[in-house]
């Protein structure tokens, strides 16, 4: 009976949005990070591509999550809120670093954001991996090449050099031209998703 | 062969050329970043990049993120997280909310959306010691755009705005508030330095007050002492009175065709 009473009032509180039941404030929390720590962790390591960075602002994500949830949304949104927190931490974390003229940094907040952040199934859907493989495809062959060596099969400048037949100075180069061609490849994806 | 920028076929497999000067530095630069981030570790990134070069180390990021096995968390570090993230749920609320005041996590998630975005973005802020109307002496501004790339804007004629008053004011860029004080005209930004909310003017507690998560700020900007939480202070946005006009520093107009829809009542665009 007791047990009855408690379900009903659990299930009341459950559907109003009011006096937070603590044991189910904390479970909400806890699903929180173990439905979404890999997927924002994946996410913002896209967007640094390096683990001390992506440990950091994934912390600086969840701890900001878990402090101010009292004041968000119902759990149906929790991930689409999870990922403005991040893209908030990466714009941040961007700034700090770049120090960039505002209109500059309004380009590369577009390109960090893919997009309007309604659009954020489009971070869900699209892995790393996948937007890579789209990028290389719309590249000349040397310049996906040189990419694919260095990042897919993960080779250093000498082995690449090697493979490719050219001179240690000039993957550099060319591995610099290509990357510079991708990232105008990928905001200009950017834009046609946000049209 | 004047300009680098936009030459695809300068270099080809088969027919090396050798670089000019000014740009082997950035080829060695991008090589460095590459080389930090095959080993994981943080990397250095040169200072006052482009736009076309801050995509070009977002590009590195994106394909060190597909070399495969990369991106995929530390276990050691998810179950330190998840520690850290239980010490964090077990501590009432009250010591949660003291310790989110101290703690640099809460500081300025400016971006959060709708119009709060594009005004967070190009907050008009001029160097603290250089303005001669500091609302905030104490506080550590960012300066987003330097001095001589914003432009001047006028928004409110002189007596629209009696000493003590309060106006609102919107320009492209930039939501925010000029004040009226026995020190002139100053301005703030209007945007909570928790999560880029709009702040709404409370006239009555004389205080700007956060509609998102109970931030409040004194008229000078600083966190008020009812604030929910400790936030930081309100940018300062510089000011100057001329042809009976207030005019405010602020960075020009962001393309913000491709921005969300400006909401004013909460700064967060999903919902």
């Amino acid at each position: 009976m007791a047990l009855h009473k408690a379900r009903t009032a659990e299930n009341r509180s459950m559907q109003a949005d009011e006096p937070p039941n603590p044991r189910q404030d904390s479970e909400r929390l806890r699903s929180l990070y173990e439905d979404n720590l890999h997927v924002i962790y994946r996410f913002i390591y896209s967007k640094v591509g390096n683990r001390e960075e992506a440990e950091d602002l994934t912390s600086q994500v969840f701890i900001k999550a878990v402090r101010s949830i009292d004041s968000a949304r119902g759990s149906a949104s929790i991930q689409s809120w999870l990922f403005q927190v991040a893209r908030t931490t990466i714009a941040d974390h961007w700034r700090s670093f770049y120090q960039l003229r505002a209109h500059s940094l309004d380009d590369l907040l577009e390109a960090g954001w893919e997009g309007p952040a309604e659009s954020q199934p489009v971070v869900a859907s699209s892995t790393p991996q996948d937007r890579v493989r789209r990028l290389l495809e719309q590249l000349p062959e040397h310049y996906r090449d040189v990419l694919t060596y260095r990042f897919l099969l993960n080779l250093s400048i000498k082995e690449t050099a090697a493979r490719m037949g050219l001179s240690e100075a000039n993957v550099k180069v060319l591995q610099f031209r290509a990357l510079k061609k991708a990232g105008r490849l990928e905001l200009e994806g950017i834009q046609q998703v946000a049209e | 062969m004047g300009s680098h920028d936009d030459d695809d076929n300068l270099i080809t497999p088969d027919e090396p050329k050798v670089p000019s000067a000014d740009t082997v530095e950035q080829y060695l630069q991008l090589h460095e970043h590459i080389e930090q981030l095959r080993q994981d570790t943080r990397p250095t990134r040169p200072g006052k990049l482009t736009s076309d070069e801050a995509r070009t180390y977002q590009a590195a990021a994106l394909f060190r993120a597909a070399t495969p096995g990369a991106d995929e968390p530390d276990p050691e570090f998810v179950a330190s997280l998840r520690a850290r993230l239980e010490q964090e749920i077990a501590t009432p609320p009250t010591a949660r909310v003291l310790r989110a005041a101290r703690g640099r996590v809460s500081r300025r998630g400016l971006l959060a959306g709708g119009i709060g975005a594009a005004a967070a973005a190009a907050i008009g802020v001029a160097v603290g010691s250089a303005l001669p109307h500091a609302a905030n002496p104490s506080a550590t501004w960012t300066t987003l755009i330097n001095q001589g790339s914003g432009i001047w804007q006028a928004v409110a004629t002189t007596e629209e705005i009696p000493v003590g008053g309060v106006k609102r004011f919107v320009t492209d860029s930039v939501v925010g508030f000029v004040r009226h004080t026995s020190n002139g005209y100053l301005a703030l930004s209007g945007s909570c330095t928790h999560m880029g909310c709009l702040l709404n003017w409370n006239a009555g507690a004389r205080t700007f007050d956060c509609p998102c998560h109970g931030g409040r700020f004194t008229e000078t900007g600083m966190s008020a002492p009812s604030s929910a939480v400790a936030y930081n202070p309100l940018p300062a946005i510089q000011t100057k009175v001329e042809n009976d006009m207030v005019w405010v520093y602020v960075a020009s107009a962001p393309p913000s065709d491709t921005l969300p829809t400006p909401d004013s009542t909460n700064g967060y665009p999903t919902r």
